[in-house]
Parts: structure tokens; sequence; C-alpha cells
């Protein structure tokens, strides 16, 4: 699964739950080769749950991370954003990657919810996502 | 990291975000984005996950009566 979303590394399941990871984790490694996904067993539960995010859409976050830390000029761009910035962007880029509309859907939600988190009004949230989906699918 | 947050928690949060009437008020951003030529895929997209959630919420189990 997560080769298909394009993850270059590799993939390692831990059978432990995570403190916060809320179920799979991007670690960089020191080329792209040795980039690590962690996946925990939260994963497998959430994923089981109707309400909660699937797999595929937590691997396509993942993703979506290591495309912001290896992506040529994607990671130019985002050098030295605070953490909350980086991770409304990797469910931008999760979303772009998911095969299912259902998955893009729950991570569409997920990045406007976190800039909403922010102090954004909906509409104003909605739109700079919509500006960060159309400028990141440009880049790819 | 996707984080711990449950999605029935974002889209409550997205609910509140929206007001007393989610599906209505989205439409109204989608029409102002429209107006402005802005694109609507988010807009769109929350609409669509937000309806697709209240639908799953009124499917009602079938009961089977046994005669």
């Amino acid at each position: 699964m997560a080769e298909s979303l394009g993850f270059v590394g590799n993939v390692e399941y831990r059978h432990v739950y995570s403190q916060r990871s809320g179920g799979a984790q991007y670690g960089r490694g020191s080329t792209e080769k040795d980039d690590l996904l962690i996946v925990y067993a939260e994963a497998f539960e959430r994923d089981a749950d109707r309400e909660d995010f699937s797999l595929e859409a937590m691997i396509a976050h993942e993703r979506g991370h290591q495309i912001l830390a290896r992506h040529p000029r994607i990671a130019k761009c985002v050098t030295g954003i605070p953490a909350a910035s980086e991770e409304i962007l990797a469910s931008v880029l999760g979303a772009i990657l998911c095969n299912r509309e259902s998955d893009r859907l729950t991570l569409y939600g997920k990045a406007v919810c976190d800039l909403l988190v922010c102090g954004q009004d909906s509409e104003s949230a909605e739109r700079q996502i919509q500006t960060l989906l159309e400028t990141l699918e440009a880049m790819l | 990291m996707i984080g711990t947050k449950k999605l029935s928690t974002i889209r409550k949060e997205l609910e509140k975000a929206l007001g007393e009437n989610p599906i209505a008020e989205l439409d109204r951003h989608i029409a102002n984005a429209k107006r402005d030529e802005e694109g609507t895929e988010i807009m769109e997209g929350l609409k669509k996950f937000l309806q697709r959630a209240q639908k799953s919420k009124r499917r009602k189990p079938r009961i089977v009566t046994k005669r």
C-alpha cells in the first residue's frame, strides 16, 4: 500500500500503540532510501472503525510528509515552516495521492479542521486549503 | 503524523464551525467561490464528507421479526 502511494524507503510495523502518532509516522533517513514509515497497532483499529481514517488515508498522509522532505521543488518552499503547517500540507498532499474519493474527503476535512484550530473562519480555511491544493498539484 | 483526533470529532468540529445548517452554509461558500472564479473542490468535498456522514447516521438497521 505504501509503495502504491509512492513511498520510498522502509516500512515497518510495530505491534505497540504509539503515544500520539495516531497510527503511523514518517521518519527521515540520511537518504530517501533510508526513510522509514512506521505503522502502529492503532492504525488497524482505526481502519476498522467506520467513523475514523482508513489505513490508506493514514499512509497517504505520511507519504505527504515524505514529499515535503524530499520533493526537489516542494521541499525548498517549506523549509522552516511550523509543524502545524506541515501537518496541513501533508494532509493536502495525501489527499492528492489517495485512490478512493472517501479517503480524499477525509483528508480535506482534516486539513480544513486544522486551520480552524488556528483561528480561521470556515470559508477562509476552505479557500486557503483550495489554494494549497491547486499549488501543490501544479508542483508535483 | 495524522494525530489521534478521530474523524468523527473532525466532522463535529467542521459542523460546529459551519453553524446551524452546515450544508446550506457550504452551498453559500461554493456560490461565493464560483462568483470569485475560484476553485470549489475543497468546499464540495467537505459537503460530500458531511452529507455521507449524515446518511450513514440515518441508516437504521433492519429489524427482522420471526414469524
